[in-house]
């Protein structure tokens, strides 16, 4: 027997479109931030040195604290310098702070996989830098960075789950929220994982075909 | 941005340090009860036979594919209904293992993969039965093989514990929550906490390292 009416599955779409909103928000501000990271990472200026250490610093730090505590120290942070946004800002936030560094990784192991030779090649050419990037380095680089990125976002979709506890009504709250009222939690829960299932199976097979396609082995 | 306070957080810092200690036993006896899961399952998809290596497949795609949260919240609501009370400690574990044995166990299977047929026709030829060769050819070489890809879950599994803050459990978040709102300075509290996560993280990083070479040196 299914006991939940139209308002209660309208409830558990909403949290699904807020959870969609959430990562889609997350990854964008994560591609931004991870593209920025590494160009500081690879700046060969002398004058950028402090920046590139701040970079590798952020990187190699911030994959080591739990999402949950970013969430936390942004959220009270924001309080704290009284920028009035909401929870749902907040968490986009933090996402894309985490979601950077860990593309960063991606997106600069991805760059060194490029042959040292082609970048000396295109140096003789004479190439300018903007061509450098956009015919000869991005397109080799491209193979190593999409299949993983792809993946990582993935583990994104499944981290905004933590959202709910600054107040967020997404996926796995609007699943707390419908057993509170007191729907058979069994049917409740199996509904959200099926919803999260629905989102991040496709994302899945998609890094897969992708792996298999492109990725260089 | 004025008013950041530490001196409450670090009249309290024994007590938060104790979280360490609860962080790090959730996410050990998560990974201890997922990896012997994980075994079992990787042993099903590698022996070919048809409905239980699906299972075991299925197993992976479903548990990997949605959140560890919700999981932890699926055993937290729906085990009392089966009659099992059990403590929120207890059901984060029990979460966390199910969460831990998809991942390892498809690491696992990679790594099972890759070992090379020879050692099959070896363990053939020096007529050691199924559990023998599993137990002293197939696993070692995988386990070994594997070492990084499992030390770097176990550090996942370390910040996932965080979550079981969420159902009540006193771990370093926890914890870091209870004094965050005794003293109401949860900004400076979840600083702190975050770089305590960072030092253990760095430590277990150091320790996996010194393992791996320890097992290098004795292959």
């Amino acid at each position: 027997m299914i006991a939940f009416s139209h308002y209660d599955i309208a409830l558990l779409l909403q949290a699904m479109a807020r959870t969609v909103e959430l990562s889609l928000g997350g990854g964008l501000l994560g591609i931004a931030g991870a593209i920025i990271l590494t160009a500081l990472r690879l700046s060969e200026l002398r004058y950028m040195f402090p920046l590139r250490m701040l970079a590798v610093l952020y990187v190699q730090t911030i994959r080591r604290i739990p999402f949950i505590v970013t969430l936390y120290i942004v959220f009270f942070c924001a309080g704290m310098m009284g920028v009035d946004v909401s929870a749902t800002i907040v968490a986009i936030c933090s996402i894309g702070l985490i979601a950077a560094a860990y593309l960063c990784e991606i997106v600069h192991g991805g760059v060194k996989t490029v042959p040292v030779e082609q970048v000396e090649a295109a140096l003789v050419l004479n190439l300018p830098l903007w061509a450098r990037w956009r015919y000869v380095i991005g397109p080799q680089a491209m193979s190593a960075i999409v299949p993983p990125a792809v993946g990582y976002l993935v583990l994104f979709i499944k981290d905004t789950a933590l959202a709910s506890q600054i107040g967020v009504v997404e996926l796995s709250q609007a699943g707390v929220i419908l057993s509170n009222r007191g729907l058979p939690s069994a049917q409740v829960f199996c509904a959200v994982l099926l919803l999260y299932f629905a989102i991040s199976y496709p994302l899945t097979c998609l890094s897969r075909l992708l792996e298999k396609r492109i990725a260089v082995h | 941005m004025t008013g950041l306070d530490f001196r409450p957080v670090f009249a309290r810092l024994p007590f938060l340090l104790g979280g360490v200690g609860v962080t790090v036993l959730i996410a050990g006896l998560a990974f201890v009860f997922g990896l012997l899961l994980a075994v079992g399952l990787a042993v099903l998809r590698f022996e070919n036979q048809g409905i239980w290596r699906r299972f075991s497949r299925s197993y992976s795609t479903a548990l990997t594919n949605t959140p560890q949260l919700s999981q932890i919240f699926a055993v937290f609501y729906c085990l009392p209904l089966m009659g099992l009370m059990v403590s929120p400690f207890l059901s984060v574990v029990i979460g966390m293992t199910l969460n831990a044995a998809a991942y390892l166990a498809d690491i696992l299977g990679a790594g099972m993969a890759r070992v090379p047929p020879v050692y099959h026709e070896v363990a053939l030829t020096l007529g050691l039965n199924r559990r023998q060769t599993y137990l002293r050819v197939i696993l070692p070489y995988a386990g070994r093989t594997m070492f990084p890809a499992l030390a770097n879950h176990f550090q996942i599994m370390i910040l996932g514990s965080a979550m079981a803050s969420i159902f009540g459990v006193e771990d370093l978040t926890g914890r870091a929550y209870d004094i965050g709102s005794t003293t109401f300075r949860i900004l400076e509290v979840m600083l702190v906490t975050g770089g305590l996560y960072a030092v253990l993280s760095f430590a277990l990083t150091g320790v996996f390292a010194l393992c791996r070479r320890t097992m290098e040196r004795m292959v």
